[in-house]
């Protein structure tokens, strides 16, 4: 009798004083709350109200994964107005080459063009840096933050051993990559356009240097890459079994345009097509709308300039000024790389995001 | 003035020169000094028309237009001090020829002090990062 009264009582006091207690719909609260604020604002100000994880599944099924990349896009007419710009120095070059009869007034002529065309590049390329930089940042933050609560949230419901140890692996070659490309990639590239300016105007003194910091560049980014490679191969499971004519086009022209990185794009081609088909819901699609959002503007702007500075060096070969031909030689160089750095933590980061899927058992 | 008026001017003065020059060399020097100096100031008036249009069309990038202006200024330097140096050379005075070379270069390398003082400033700026 008193064990019931207890028990009665209990009840009672259970119902008078209620705890509210509610779970997370979708996650996707928690997930929205870790977004880089720079992200928020671009959605903010698009044309979608994203405002559920539901919001972003209609959008994608409605009008496909690519409408999301129109919020990205901004004016990237700044990459050719600076070629144009200097498309004019080296022609006003040309001329005082042509006005000048000495050959040591001709000499500084063309060292004052070449310190102009420096000046008018170095601007953009610290800007460019600042939003690499910046950019993988903003990753590095998200995924860390974003990798545990989505593990956990696999964890919950499908508990098993192989999906936290992949997880794990996954999370720290992930941060590995964003931390290399952030601490010891962006700096070398800066440091080899620094020594390219002052080796062009100083006759070639720091040309082996300089090609010695390329190839540990390219080293560095082939290392990081392969172990990523490594690490996908496991993933044979989400590899598309299709391997169409499509693809394999799709695939050459990516292995053959994508600068250092390409071959490794090109290899795991299969295994992102494959991520991006087992991401079609759930919190890992918005994570990866998030990282296309980060990554595209910093990404298009880079081929803007890669494609501006090809132009601009195939104008400069005509021109008899050497120094200048250096320095846009150079910014190609630093251009190129962190083109190669951009894309490569996309793809390592959109890996992570699928093989954590994959392994926390989304079907 | 247009180019053919420049060009028949520059003849009349050259064989006018010649002339004179056999009866007062100093004369004819001074003929070719005055023909110069127009010459250049109607060369400098289409070089600032010049340099008002690419400033113009480059205005978008912040920094540009500040250092074209001291690209053309360098340009007029070059060919102001190529003119002077040449005239020198000509009446026989080779050392102030190349007093002049030393000199024009001394102010090229002064004019250039902004645009390496803003490199600097850049690649600290990058270091930073």
């Amino acid at each position: 009798m008193k064990k019931l009264i207890l028990v009665c009582l209990g009840l009672i006091t259970l119902i008078s004083f209620p705890l509210n207690c509610y779970a997370d719909e979708d996650g996707f609260g928690s997930v929205y709350d870790i977004v880089p604020d720079n992200v928020k604002d671009t959605l903010n100000d698009s044309d979608y109200q994203i405002e559920s994880l539901q919001d972003v599944i209609d959008i994608i099924s409605n009008e496909g994964i690519f409408s999301l990349v129109k919020i990205a896009f901004s004016d990237y007419s700044l990459p050719f107005e600076t070629v144009a710009t200097l498309v004019l120095i080296l022609t006003i070059n040309c001329s005082l080459q042509l006005l000048i009869d000495k050959p040591e007034t001709k000499k500084i002529a063309q060292i004052i063009c070449s310190l102009i065309i420096c000046v008018i590049i170095a601007e953009p390329l610290k800007n460019i840096i600042i939003s690499v930089t910046d950019c993988l940042n903003s990753s590095g933050v998200f995924m860390f933050s974003f990798l545990p609560i989505f593990a956990s949230f696999l964890v919950t419901t499908n508990p098993g051993t192989s999906a936290v140890a992949y997880t794990a692996t996954t999370y720290f070659f992930s941060e590995l990559t964003v931390f290399i490309s952030r601490s010891v990639l962006t700096p070398l590239s800066t440091c080899m356009f620094t020594m390219s300016v002052v080796s062009s105007v100083s006759d070639g003194i720091f040309n082996n240097l300089i090609s010695g910091v390329k190839k540990l560049i390219i080293w560095t980014l082939g290392l990081v890459t392969s172990i990523f490679t490594a690490i996908t191969s496991v993933q044979s499971i989400i590899t598309s079994a299709a391997d169409t004519v499509a693809i394999k086009t799709g695939k050459f022209i990516v292995g053959s345009s994508v600068p250092v990185v390409g071959g490794y794009v090109s290899e795991v081609m299969n295994t992102i097509i494959g991520s991006l088909t087992v991401m079609r819901s759930g919190i890992g699609l918005f994570a990866i709308i998030v990282m296309i959002i980060m990554f595209l503007p910093v990404t298009v702007e880079l081929l803007m300039w890669k494609i501006g500075v090809k132009l601009c060096q195939v104008i400069s070969c005509g021109t008899e000024n050497e120094i200048g031909q250096n320095i846009i030689n150079a910014f190609d160089d630093v251009i190129t790389v962190m083109l190669s750095i951009t894309i490569c933590v996309f793809i390592g980061i959109v890996l992570s995001i699928s093989s954590i899927l994959v392994f926390g058992g989304v079907k | 003035m247009n180019i053919f008026s420049i060009i028949i001017v520059s003849v009349i003065v050259s064989v006018l020169a010649v002339l004179i020059k056999q009866n007062n060399p100093a004369y004819s020097v001074l003929l070719i000094v005055l023909f110069v100096v127009i010459i250049t100031t109607v060369g400098i008036n289409y070089l600032f028309d010049l340099t008002g249009r690419i400033t113009e069309s480059v205005g978008r990038i912040s920094y540009a237009p500040e250092f074209l202006k001291i690209l053309l200024k360098a340009i007029v330097i070059c060919v102001l001090s190529d003119l002077a140096s040449n005239i020198c050379k000509d009446s026989g005075n080779g050392s102030l020829s190349v007093c002049i070379d030393v000199v024009i270069r001394i102010i090229l390398l002064s004019l250039t002090l902004p645009i390496v003082e803003k490199l600097v400033e850049i690649i600290q700026g990058l270091f930073n990062l």
